[in-house]
Parts: structure tokens; C-alpha cells; sequence
């Protein structure tokens, strides 16, 4: 589903710095895999999601998402992304907002309506559909930005900190949802720092540190808790900045 | 596709507390003229049509730089360019989108001027009958509508912009510095064109020249005069004036595509 | 105790209002005359502004009605300072420099520059500008015309503008009749006359009763001047000389009274015989206002 060859991405900054996000990165996700992205902040892993989803150009390497270069739009035809903090329009209310994101996957209205009554009874949101974003709470608005992720039944789920700024009933949705989505035989990409929610989730998981891959194995195959792994792999690594 | 983002770009603007309040000023501008109109002795009908004019003119530019520039910085800044880009939407199609959202916005707004306006003329003609003068009322609808024309091109170039700006501040400046610009031009090239070859040294010529082809001639979609005065207006000018709008506008929204097809969304 | 701490907004907040209301009629006090006397030349003004033309075009005729407005209003004053008649100018000619349709500065150059008799050729010479530009006007260029008979002495400039505006207001035959008194060069003073005592029925027409005011006062002062010129006329008759003072012709009985000047002053007459009002302006050709007598009061 996702292939990523040999990806580099450096970004220059003013007076002539410069930081490599990613460095020779290379990673496959099979369909109906749930893939587990996790390592420390500012390692590479939004930047990471960017480039698969076209926001930013690899300076070297490819990505393809079901076998279509990420450079043509239509790899993400089938793609549903939730960015790591909410991007809202919060003049509108969750149901324009759901009936936009439709229509820019070319749904038909009726669709819409079916899949967003589902989709609001599901994340708990109808009774507050007709309010404005703008007057939710912030939970509220990452279970709207899930919702429209979702709306057009995508294959790939790209998920950026799905947890983040929920409380623990909000989480237990979200966990229900992947499940779902896990058994509906989507593939689906999770970044987090949620380990223990990874370990349960997940068919696989990879850890990048500093732009690097460093570890990639299947959950089951895990020797020692996913937490003691993860500080191994990072020291290893020889990290010497905590951002 | 275009339609959706479209009409989410005009909700935007329309559920902007600043319209409420640009339409409030034009409101007030539109009564103060009509007392304003008391004044003059003669010619009432054509200080009223300035005003109300103007006053159009004014608040259609507060809506393109303050609310127009808001939603685009907006979208760059908090990153809802996302949810249209994470999917299959081509990067042309959500720049047009915006565009005739904002269009469209500027249309609505238009028309509620062009009803202000024409209640202050038709206040100012029942009050004043004897001197209202030979304002023509068909003329300043279409005024209306060359500013309109006027503000799309503006927005197009405000699109632009914001494509190479690095914050939203930038943008505004740069979509206001065009705008004083291009609205003096045409007077500087005919002031310098008057002036006797001495006074003027070649190179400011050569300056004034590049000035009145480069930048966009605002001074060509002013019809103030002509409908306060009820001149004629001669089909080749409605129609220059028409082609020229629509084919700078083109060009203008060709390159910020070509320029957003190739930024980097960090 | 909290409570009464909570009303000390109230408290400055009414005591700002008061203030400001306190001050408020001191604000309204005039500047003084050399703040206001600032105008932009027109070509700048064209540029600077914009595409607001039009209405900067209307504020500078408003800046100029009002101001001269508010100093005619001011006792003890018979004339302005020149350099109040030259902002007066100024703001006229950029409001027609910004809108040349706009017939309102005309009319206010007209009634406020040319009977005080300030720059005649230049501010006639914008009037007849206005004329042309406003084709469907007839009142423009009967000023012009007649401006161009009695102060300028252009005779043939005269007899267009009045034939012009007899076209324009589809053959009248008063300006028709002006138009031939020019012709043959008639009386400047009973031309005069004649055009007054038009303009004081227009006005009267209108209801414009200030103007009427110092129109009539005006025609008083030829009435005044035209009986002594008639007297003059006879003396030169009779004794083929110029006579020496107007007391002269009362004395032969030519004249049967003086009359007396509206405006305080005396008739009297010129080396070349010509009558004059002392409060009058210094000749009929148009060399400048009197300087400003001021603090003497009428």
C-alpha cells in the first residue's frame, strides 16, 4: 500500500542552516497492515506523513501510495488524514464541515448524508452537528476532524496523534474506531507517543530517530515491553538533543 | 469540486464579523451623503453619485484587504489547506476554488452597495428634484460593476501575493502598494507626457512607462465622473475595459498557480 | 468596601464626559488664519487623490464656500486679506482642476473672486473654461460675457459669451439685449444696471434673501453713480471741460441732490471725470482689492 525508497528531505532555514528531517528513509506498509510509527519529537515523522501526502517534495527518493506516485493526486483518492493538531474551519458547523470534506472526494449528497449520520452517531457528535465548530470543545473538534477524515471510506487512514486532546472516553472511541477500521481490512498508518495504545493496536511498528529508521518488527515479535525498546533503540542511536 | 470550496470560502467571508462592520460604514457613508448633499447649491445630483461612489469604492477595498487577504493568510497559517490537498484535489482547482469564493464574495457585497447607493440617489432626487442633474442611474450600476471587476483583479493579485509573502502583513502591503500604484498611473504618464521635455530627465519617463504596463490601470474602471455627469460611455472603452479586467486576472492567477503548484506546505 | 472601590470607572469615566462636554464650544473656536491657508497644487492633488478625485474635487469647493461663508459673516470686514482671496482661489481651482463639469466653484469664483475684483483674468479666463465644458449651462457664460464688458474691457470676448449664452437658453432676449449694448459699447454703468436688476429678480425669485441684500446695495451704488455720470455728461455739454467736484454740478442745479451711498461712503470724481464711490474699489480695471481697513468699523 505505502512504499517510501529511499526518501531525504533537508530543509534550509534562514542564515544558512540547515536540518535533515529525513535521511535515506525507506518503509512499506502492506494493505490491511495497522503500521505504528513512534520516536521521538522532531524525529521525522510528520515530516514524514507530509511527503507521502505531496505537502512537501523528497529531495531524493519516491513514495507511492497503492502503487501511484505521490506526485499525482490521485494516489490520495483513497487516502483519509487526520493532521496532528486540529485544521478546522470553525465558522462552519460539523455537518457543512463533513458535506465539504465529501464533495472535495467527490461524493454525491446523498452519500454524504448517509455516511456523516453514521459517522456523527458513531463519534458521539450528532447533537452538536448543528453548532458552529467554533463552540466545541477541543475533544469535540479532533472527533469532527476524525469524522471527516473517514467520510469518504477511504482504504489508507493516515493517522497524526489520533489520542491527542481527548479524554479517556473520547480515547476509548477512537480505539473502538481503529479496531473497526483494523477488521474492515483498512490499512492504517498510526504516528503517536502513545506506546501502550500502539502495542494493542498494531501489526507493526517502526521507530525513527533523527530521520532515521532504526527499527522496524512485527508487535508479536517484541521482546521486551514497547516502552524499554523504544529508549534502547534511541540511545543507540546516540540522540543528543531532547526536543 | 470548485463549487464546494468555492462557496466554503464565501461562508467564510460572509460569517466575517468585519463585513458586518465594512457594511455598517458604507451604510453610515450612504445617510452622511445625503445630508452632505444639502450643502451644495447647484450641482447635488452629482456630489451625491461621488460620494455614494466612493464610498462603494472604499468599501469594496476594505473587503478585498482585510477580509480577502484574512482568508487566505488564515488557510496558509492554520493549515486547513490540508483537508482539501490530503485528498485527490489538484492544487489548481483549490486555488481557483478560492478565487471564486472570494468573487463571489465581493459580488454579494456589491450588490448590497449598488441597493445602498441607488436609495441614497433616490432620496437625494426626491429631496433635491430641480438639481439632481443629468446623474444617469444605468451608469452607475455599471460603475458598480467595474468596481467589481476592479476588486476581482485586486483579489487575484492578493492570491499572488500571498504566495510569495512570508506572513499575511506582507501580503496586505504589498496588495495596497499595488493598488495606490495603479491607481495613479494613468495621471502620472499623462503629467509627464505634458510636461516639456526639459523638466522631465529620460530616466523617470523610462520609469513611468514600465509603471503603466506593469502594473494593473485602476484609473480604467473609475467611471465616477461619467455617471455623475451622465457622459457617454463608448462601447469600445465598456468592452476594453471588460477584456482588460478578465484577461490581467488570468494571467495573474496562471502564475500564483504555477507558484502554488510548486510551494512547499510545511 | 469592594463595592465602592468597584465604582471608581464610574466615576473618571463621568468626569472625562463632563470635561469633554465642558470643552466642547472652546473647541469650535476659529484656528487662527495662517493654519488654514494651505492648498495642494492641482496636478498633485490629481494624483494624490486617486481615484477619489471627484469627491476631493468636492471638498475643496466646500472648503471654499464655507470659509468664505464664515468670513463674510465676520463684522468689520469689507474685504478679505489677500491671502484669504488666495486660498479662496486656490481650492476653487483645484475643485475644477479635479471635476471641470462641477458648476458650483464657478458660480462661487464668480460671486466671491470677481466682484472683489481679484485676479480678474485668470479667474474670468477659469469661469469661461466652465462655460465651454458646461454646454447646457446659460448662466456661465452670461457671467463670463458680462464679466468681460464691465472689468475687462474684451469687448469682443463679451459679445460671444452673451450670444452664447442667448443660444444656449434657446433666444432670451434680455441677454440678447445685453449682447447688442456691447455691440455699440453703451454705458459700462447703466450695462450694469441693467444686469443687476436681473440678478436681484432671480434672486428674489429663488428666495434667496441675503443675496438680494447686497445685491440691491450694489445696484444702489450705480443707480447712485449713473445719476452723477448723467449730470457729468450735461456739465461736459454745456462747458466743454470735465467738471471739478461733484458739489460743482449740484450747485449749476445739473444735479438736484447727492445721492446718498449705501455702504457709508462718498461719490466723487476722477482726474478723467469718471464717478466714483469712495467704499467703491479702486477702477474699473481691475488693479487689486483695497488693503483691508482693519478694526474700522461702519
Amino acid at each position: 500500500m505505502i512504499r517510501i525508497e529511499n526518501v531525504s528531505k533537508t530543509f534550509r532555514l534562514g542564515r544558512g542552516r540547515r536540518v535533515t528531517a529525513v535521511q535515506q528513509l525507506s518503509l512499506t506498509v502492506a494493505r490491511g497492515e495497522v503500521y505504528g510509527c513512534i520516536g521521538p519529537n522532531g524525529a521525522g515523522k510528520s515530516t514524514t506523513i507530509k511527503l507521502l501526502l505531496d505537502m512537501i517534495r523528497p529531495d531524493s527518493g519516491e513514495l507511492s501510495i497503492n502503487k501511484l506516485s505521490t506526485r499525482d493526486e490521485a494516489s490520495r483518492a483513497c487516502v483519509g488524514y487526520l493532521p496532528e493538531s486540529p485544521y478546522i474551519y470553525d465558522y462552519l458547523t460539523a455537518r457543512e464541515y463533513l458535506t465539504y470534506a465529501g464533495k472535495l472526494s467527490g461524493m454525491s449528497s446523498v452519500a454524504i448524508q448517509r455516511r456523516s449520520d453514521e459517522l456523527l452517531v458513531k463519534l458521539k457528535l450528532d447533537q452538536a452537528a448543528g453548532r458552529r465548530i467554533s463552540g466545541y470543545s477541543k475533544g469535540m473538534q479532533q472527533r469532527t476532524a476524525i469524522a471527516a477524515a473517514l467520510i469518504h471510506d477511504p482504504d489508507l487512514v493516515v493517522l497524526d496523534e489520533p489520542m491527542s486532546g481527548l479524554d479517556p472516553l473520547g480515547r476509548k472511541l477512537i480505539f473502538d474506531l481503529i479496531d473497526e477500521l483494523k477488521h474492515q481490512g483498512k490499512t492504517v498508518f498510526i504516528s503517536s507517543h502513545v506506546l501502550t495504545d500502539i502495542e494493542r493496536l498494531c501489526n507493526r511498528v517502526g521507530i525513527i530517530v533523527q530521520g532515521q529508521l532504526c527499527y522496524e518488527g512485527a508487535v508479536q515479535q517484541l521482546t521486551s515491553t514497547l516502552d524499554e525498546m523504544f529508549l534502547q533503540v534511541v540511545q543507540q542511536a546516540g540522540m543528543n538533543e531532547v526536543h | 469540486m470548485i463549487q464546494a470550496i468555492a462557496w466554503v470560502t464565501f461562508l467564510e467571508g460572509i460569517r466575517n464579523k468585519a463585513v458586518f462592520g465594512i457594511a455598517l460604514m458604507a451604510g453610515l457613508m450612504m445617510a452622511f451623503t445625503v445630508v452632505l448633499s444639502g450643502m451644495i447649491p447647484r450641482d447635488i445630483g452629482k456630489v451625491a453619485t461621488d460620494f455614494a461612489l466612493s464610498d462603494a469604492t472604499f468599501a469594496a477595498l476594505l473587503v478585498v484587504l482585510f477580509v480577502g487577504i484574512t482568508i487566505l493568510a488564515r488557510d496558509m497559517e492554520r493549515k486547513t489547506v490540508y483537508l482539501a490537498l490530503a485528498r485527490s484535489v489538484p492544487r489548481s482547482r483549490y486555488l481557483l476554488g478560492r478565487f471564486c469564493g472570494l468573487v463571489l464574495l465581493q459580488t454579494v457585497i456589491m450588490l448590497l452597495l449598488l441597493v445602498a447607493s441607488l436609495l441614497t440617489l433616490l432620496l437625494v432626487k426626491y429631496m433635491y428634484p430641480d438639481f439632481f442633474g443629468k446623474v444617469s442611474f444605468g451608469l452607475v450600476a455599471l460603475a458598480h460593476l467595474f468596481i467589481l471587476v476592479q476588486m476581482s483583479l485586486l483579489t487575484a493579485l492578493s492570491i499572488l501575493f500571498s504566495m510569495i509573502a512570508s506572513s499575511s502583513f506582507v501580503t496586505f502591503l504589498l496588495t495596497t502598494a499595488t493598488w495606490l500604484i495603479g491607481s495613479s498611473t494613468q495621471e502620472v504618464k499623462q503629467l509627464i507626457e505634458s510636461a516639456t521635455a526639459a523638466q522631465v530627465v529620460p530616466f523617470t519617463k523610462l520609469l513611468v512607462e514600465i509603471a503603466y504596463y506593469l502594473f494593473p490601470n485602476m484609473a480604467l474602471f473609475d467611471l465616477k465622473a461619467v455617471a455623475a455627469h451622465g457622459l457617454a460611455l463608448p462601447g469600445a472603452t465598456f468592452v476594453f475595459a471588460m477584456v482588460y479586467g478578465v484577461g490581467y486576472s488570468v494571467a495573474v492567477l496562471s502564475l500564483a498557480i504555477i507558484l502554488f503548484k510548486r510551494k512547499e506546505l510545511t | 468596601m469592594r463595592k465602592l472601590t468597584n465604582l471608581i470607572p464610574w466615576i473618571t469615566g463621568l468626569c472625562g464626559v463632563c470635561i469633554y462636554l465642558l470643552t466642547l464650544p472652546l473647541s469650535t473656536i476659529d484656528r487662527p488664519r495662517h493654519e488654514q491657508l494651505f492648498a495642494l497644487p492641482p496636478k498633485v492633488l490629481r494624483i494624490v487623490s486617486l481615484q477619489f478625485k471627484e469627491v476631493a474635487g468636492d471638498m475643496a469647493y466646500l472648503n471654499a464656500l464655507t470659509y468664505a461663508g464664515g468670513l463674510k459673516t465676520q463684522p468689520g470686514t469689507d474685504r478679505f486679506l489677500p491671502e484669504q482671496y488666495e486660498w479662496i482661489y486656490k481650492n476653487l481651482k483645484n475643485s475644477v482642476a479635479l471635476d471641470s463639469y462641477f458648476r458650483d466653484p464657478y458660480y462661487l469664483m464668480n460671486s466671491a473672486l470677481i466682484w472683489d475684483r481679484y485676479k480678474l483674468t485668470e479667474v474670468n479666463g477659469l469661469i469661461a473654461k466652465g462655460a465651454d465644458n458646461c454646454d447646457w449651462d446659460y448662466f456661465l457664460p452670461f457671467y463670463v460675457g458680462f464679466n468681460y464688458y464691465y472689468f475687462l474691457d474684451e469687448y469682443d470676448k463679451s459679445f460671444y459669451y452673451l450670444k452664447e449664452a442667448s443660444k444656449r437658453a434657446g433666444g432670451n432676449p434680455f441677454f440678447d439685449s445685453l449682447a447688442s449694448r456691447v455691440a455699440y459699447q453703451a454705458n459700462k454703468t447703466e450695462f450694469a444696471i441693467t444686469y443687476l436688476e436681473q440678478q436681484i429678480y432671480q434672486a428674489e425669485q429663488g428666495g434667496q434673501s441675503s443675496s438680494v441684500e447686497s445685491l440691491v446695495r450694489r445696484l444702489q451704488v450705480l443707480q447712485g453713480i449713473r445719476k452723477i455720470e448723467v449730470a457729468v455728461d450735461a456739465y461736459r455739454k454745456q462747458y466743454s471741460k470735465q467738471p471739478e467736484s461733484v458739489s460743482v454740478l449740484l450747485s449749476l442745479k445739473l444735479l438736484d441732490s447727492i445721492p446718498k451711498e449705501p455702504n457709508g461712503g462718498s461719490y466723487y470724481l476722477d482726474p478723467d471725470g469718471r464717478v466714483h464711490s469712495t467704499k467703491d474699489l479702486k477702477d474699473t480695471r481691475g488693479k487689486g482689492p483695497v488693503s483691508t481697513r482693519k478694526g474700522a468699523s461702519p
